[in-house]
């Protein structure tokens, strides 16, 4: 089977959003493959992975907005709609549907408009008015913990801190009531004390709206503070897809176990840092058949080197790696 | 280390000076022979001081003096007078030229670096094609199609600086349109045509001024050209191309200044438009 990550919602197939067999080539190669994940009605999901490992590729293609060159083949359903097949005026209304929010707020705001432009701009062109526009901004910008609201649409981007920016990106993306939102790590431009108000800020509203949340970072102790369940990715596919709470102490996928391990603990003082041999690796350089993880993988053996491996369920995950079950419980996690 | 710091900082704050920051004495002077000519443009045929159409073969190429300040042309007409009056059509022409072919230019631009592919080839070609007709050739083409005047030369002209505008255009949109926040307005379920409008276009205006400055220069000098031809204006209206053209017989007659001063006035606007326009592009490829 292609593997949607599996989760109540998407066993009755009433998932929101849907995705399977999602692969996607660009000129280089390719960078997506069979992803499959699915994400329920106010349901979050974390994806976490390295840099170059597919995270916002694969939150690029749910919102159509891969890069040209690229080729998407697999289903992305939202809704029950085919996303890759909607004409242009579907395809705006499912945008207003599905919100983004991005890494860095500032390349993403154009800077020459005011801060009330660009949090209106959605709003008005799905016809609101003026006045009312700009009174749910306001309403908003409170909402995102910013005071004096009035007199920040007024002004530029380049008039406010990162943190505030990206709460004002928040803010505009759940403006027009959305009802997934894909946050592609939202918080990591952001010093920590700023991360852990915007993330509370973030967190707050997704519950009180009832929004489906994609959660793209490389940080696993925050995926599993927002997150119902986390997707580990690794060279461009799904290694691991299990609830959060689980997949810290009981890792099913060697990475998962791997990338753990090697999280420095704040409760202890070490000489050197635990890190994974070898170095990671992009998706269009993983072999095209057997585990990509295997070349580094302390537990690999024959049979993972030998033919593609399928994602499959386990205890109520679902992992990719021949030898789970038999290493279930052996894997090494924080030294002990 | 610090000269970036603060090169930055004043990409994002502009210098005290508005608009004409950072163009230097050169471009604030060309800024000022400009608004001198549109001064005229707007005003000269209302202050010309004589009758800039009514003939006296009495005068004929009489020297400067008793108010005459540039004496008389090959029909007696005062110099200065129909310098004035000639201003507008000579300043009007241009203009139509450069607000047409932006138009023009800027549509197709935007059209091509938004769809990219297939569309953007095929402008990429016809624009090609385009290429090989000098603007001049163009325009005496329409004007021996249409009879001649100003309206149909501007039009030939305008549509024989299209490729020059979308050529230069194109790349500045492309690069737009890759930015970030183009992606981020995507999402938002912004239609294509309302981001080209609202954010790229605008986004694109330093380059698009700067480019319409440098365009009116040529503009200016190719239909006095064809005016000179006589397929422009038509005499005895004043224009500065027909100016040229009407008074060159006195070079060998040994009565320079009318022809002169005519060809001056095209000159030192078209320089003046040159150099602002160049102070433009290097400020606009400096933010």
């Amino acid at each position: 089977m292609s593997g949607a990550v599996m989760n109540g919602a998407a066993e009755n197939g009433a998932g929101l959003l849907e995705v399977s067999g999602l692969t996607v080539r660009l000129p280089a190669g390719n960078v997506l493959r069979d992803i499959g994940l699915s994400i329920g009605p106010g349901e979050a999901l974390g994806l976490v992975g390295e840099s170059g490992s597919g995270k916002s590729m694969t939150a690029k293609a749910i919102a159509r907005l891969l890069p040209p060159g690229a080729v998407a083949s697999g289903s992305v359903t939202f809704d029950g709609r085919r996303v890759f097949d909607l004409p242009a005026a579907d395809l705006r209304r499912y945008r207003s549907e599905v919100a983004m929010i991005f890494q860095d707020p500032r390349a993403h705001i154009n800077p020459v408009r005011r801060i009330g432009d660009f949090m209106t701009e959605a709003l008005r062109s799905q016809g609101v008015a003026a006045r009312e526009a700009t009174r749910r901004a306001c309403d908003m910008l409170d909402q995102v913990g910013i005071a004096d609201a009035g007199r920040r649409l007024r002004q530029y981007p380049h008039e406010l801190s990162g943190g505030m920016l990206q709460r004002v990106m928040i803010g505009a993306a759940l403006l027009t009531r959305p009802r997934l939102l894909l946050a592609d790590e939202p918080t990591t431009a952001l010093d920590v004390t700023t991360q852990a108000e915007v993330m509370a800020i973030l967190d707050e509203l997704r519950r009180s709206q009832g929004l489906s949340l994609l959660f793209i970072t490389h940080d696993l102790e925050l995926a599993a503070a927002i997150c119902d369940r986390t997707a580990v990715m690794y060279a461009g596919q799904i290694v691991e897809a299990r609830s959060s709470d689980r997949l810290h102490d009981d890792p099913l996928h060697p990475y998962t176990a791997a990338l753990t391990a090697a999280r420095p603990d704040i409760d202890r003082t070490r000489t050197r840092l635990r890190t994974i041999p070898g170095r990671p690796l992009s998706a269009f350089e993983a072999p095209s058949s057997g585990c990509a993880f295997a070349a580094r993988c302390p537990h690999a053996a024959d049979a993972c080197r030998s033919s593609a491996v399928p994602l499959t369920e386990l205890d109520g995950g679902a992992t990719r790696c021949v030898r789970a079950a038999e290493l279930r419980g052996n894997l090494e996690v924080a030294d002990a | 280390m610090t000269a970036v710091t603060i090169r930055s900082f004043a990409a994002i704050r502009r210098p005290a000076g508005g608009r004409l920051a950072g163009i230097g004495a050169a471009g604030i002077i060309s800024a000022a022979v400009i608004a001198v000519a549109a001064l005229a443009a707007v005003f000269g045929p209302l202050i010309a001081p004589f009758n800039t159409t009514v003939p006296d073969t009495t005068l004929q190429f009489v020297g400067p003096g008793g108010g005459h300040l540039l004496g008389f042309d090959v029909e007696g007409r005062d110099v200065l007078s129909r310098l004035l009056a000639g201003a507008q059509s000579s300043m009007a022409g241009p203009l139509a030229v450069v607000v047409i072919s932006l138009a023009l230019g800027i549509a197709l631009a935007v059209t091509s670096a938004w769809k990219r592919g297939a569309v953007d080839a095929g402008v990429s070609a016809g624009l090609d094609i385009l290429f090989a007709f000098p603007g001049i050739l163009l325009a005496v083409l329409a004007t021996a199609v249409f009879g001649p005047g100003l309206t149909a030369a501007s039009v030939a002209l305008a549509i024989a600086y299209v490729p020059y505008v979308a050529r230069v255009l194109r790349g500045a949109a492309l690069k737009e349109r890759s930015q970030p926040y183009v992606a981020a307005l995507e999402v938002q379920g912004l239609s294509g045509p309302a981001i080209c409008v609202k954010h790229i276009v605008p986004n694109m205006m330093s380059l698009v001024v700067a480019q319409a400055t440098i365009m009116f220069g040529w503009a200016m000098v190719d239909l006095a050209a064809i005016s000179f031809l006589g397929l422009g204006v038509q005499a005895p209206a004043p224009n500065w191309g027909v100016m040229i053209s009407e008074n060159a017989v006195g070079l060998q007659e040994g009565y320079p200044l009318p022809t002169l001063a005519a060809g001056a006035c095209v000159v030192i606007v078209v320089i003046a438009f040159n150099v602002l326009g160049e102070r433009l592009l290097s400020r606009a490829a400096q933010s």
